[in-house]
């Protein structure tokens, strides 16, 4: 998910090319192949990810910004804390909302370093689960890759 | 500014093409005629391309037939550049250890004017490879089990007892330090996938915060000996019950031996079992493998290098899907590791979590 869908609909239909094509033997396979470029290629303009997943990740990150400065704000600590302004777009306010969680990874592990251990648990506490639900947002998208198969020789 | 450097030779796997080249080298090399034939092309591994062939050698009135096996780290694969000198220098301090079995070394070329890529020529073992995630462990003999245990244990303590400095590894590694190989690591793998340079949205939250967390607890070895880098269950071949080898050298690099205890026990290759790899009894392998490296299991260190493996991996498949993102992959797999970056991910906020509660 850190890579645009056309861009692996080009990568799938440049292996099929380079790797795939040279080594069919029958027409039947070739033309197999034709009708599956065929269709790579039209879906390469029309995919994109989901965008409920995507604004479901935004929203969990920018809440756990919120929440961190809020508790920030509560411990009564006078630190100037990071801020990066929201884009407009999807994909651009995701990456504003990684940005801004990144920010304040830097800001805990360097000036909030001096923070008393309870503020600084509670707050590294907050990043580390907004960034679990996000990864579980990701994962629930994905299902389970065969990696056995794509190294298993057909005949050792 | 105007390019003048000379363009890089095209790598071209087809035998038609590579094994002339290769041949010529080898003639080189071994001062005799040599005729390769046999080509065959593996589907293991995701790094270094491997391809196994005959080469005939005619010395005087000696013909000897070699079953060898050709690596190339072709300039678009996974962790590109590559450099086959470290793997050719190790295996080559390797060859007799006692209970470390590695493939016969033969030669190795880092000009990439030879054939497009680095490579390296090693001797074909015989035996399969055990994957946990294959079940294999359940299909074999009890007996296998136990001795292909007891085998990869010993095999990683005689390796971690090595004297490397006493080798021409000595030269190749001098700087190594018990108090910066963990960062070394860290460092490398973030520099892996241009975290330090990279628009900073662009990498996932969790792996800037897990190269902070590492940056800020790296612990201080207690001996620096050689780190395989990728000694899992996976990485050797078998036959009946027995290590034939222990491959996939290319992650090599003088570390600490605890970053190979915590990589060879991640969960992530042991397919939802308890056993390291699937395969071996957690305290078994502790308990042997302390007695004959004579190395301490400070358990906090081995988490700080399951961290640190976690990293490493999620790093490989970030640079995977870089690679696809820019058109520089040859190989589609690695279209389908991107998709492992999630799972790696929340593996490492667990174990995270577990080390700062």
């Amino acid at each position: 998910m850190n890579i645009a869908l056309s861009q692996l609909v080009q990568a799938l239909r440049r292996t099929l090319d380079d790797n795939v094509l040279p080594e069919l033997h029958t027409d039947h396979a070739r033309g197999q192949l034709a009708a599956v470029q065929d269709i790579l290629g039209k879906l390469e303009t029309m995919a994109v990810w989901s965008p409920d997943a995507m604004a479901q990740q935004i929203a969990v990150l920018l809440q756990a910004c919120a929440d961190f400065r809020a508790a920030v704000a509560r411990a009564g600590v006078d630190l100037c804390l990071p801020y990066t302004p929201l884009a407009s777009g999807d994909d651009d306010t995701m990456l504003n909302a990684q940005a801004q969680l990144i920010n304040l990874s830097d800001w805990l592990f360097d000036a909030g370093a001096n923070l008393a251990r309870p503020i600084q648990a509670e707050l590294n506490a907050i990043l580390l689960q907004a960034m679990r639900e996000q990864l579980f947002i990701q994962r629930k998208l994905i299902p389970l890759t065969d990696f056995g198969a794509m190294t298993s020789a057909a005949s050792p | 500014m105007t390019d003048l450097s000379i363009p890089q030779l095209e790598l071209d796997l087809a035998p038609d093409s590579l094994a002339p080249r290769l041949q010529t080298f080898l003639q080189a090399q071994w001062h005799a005629p040599v005729q390769l034939s046999g080509w065959r092309r593996f589907p293991a591994g995701f790094s270094w391309v491997t391809m196994g062939f005959t080469a005939v050698v005619q010395q005087a009135a000696n013909v000897r037939s070699l079953e060898l096996i050709l690596r190339i780290g072709d300039p678009n694969g996974l962790l590109a550049p590559y450099k086959a000198q470290p793997e050719y220098l190790v295996l080559a301090a390797l060859q007799s250890v006692p209970g470390l079995p590695v493939p016969l070394v033969h030669t190795y070329c880092d000009d990439a004017a030879v054939i497009g890529a680095p490579f390296l020529i090693t001797g074909r073992v015989a035996g399969d490879t055990p994957m946990p995630w294959k079940g294999n462990a359940e299909q074999r003999e009890a007996s296998h089990n136990e001795s292909l245990s007891r085998e990869f244990t010993d095999a990683m303590a005689s390796l971690h007892q090595v004297d490397w400095r006493a080798t021409s590894l000595g030269q190749l590694w001098g700087a190594a330090r018990p108090d910066s190989v963990a960062r070394d690591q860290v460092r490398h793998w973030a520099h892996h996938v241009g975290m330090v340079d990279a628009p900073r949205a662009a990498v996932p939250p969790q792996m800037h915060h897990a190269m902070l967390w590492l940056e800020r607890e790296a612990p201080d070895a207690e001996q620096v000996t050689i780190v395989h880098g990728d000694f899992r269950v996976g990485n050797f071949l078998q036959q009946n019950g027995h290590i034939t080898a222990i491959l996939d050298w290319e992650l090599v690099h003088a570390g600490d031996p605890l970053e190979d205890v915590a990589w060879a026990g991640l969960r992530v290759f042991a397919a939802g079992s308890p056993r390291i790899g699937g395969l071996i009894d957690r305290e078994t392998f502790n308990r042997r493998y302390a007695q004959r490296a004579g190395v301490q299991l400070r358990p906090d260190v081995i988490r700080y290098y399951e961290v640190l493996g976690l990293f490493k991996s999620a790093a490989m498949l970030m640079g995977a899907t870089q690679r696809v993102a820019s058109g520089r992959a040859r190989d589609v797999r690695m279209a389908s590791m991107g998709f492992q970056l999630a799972s790696t991910l929340l593996e490492l906020n667990r174990l995270i979590t577990e080390a700062v509660e």
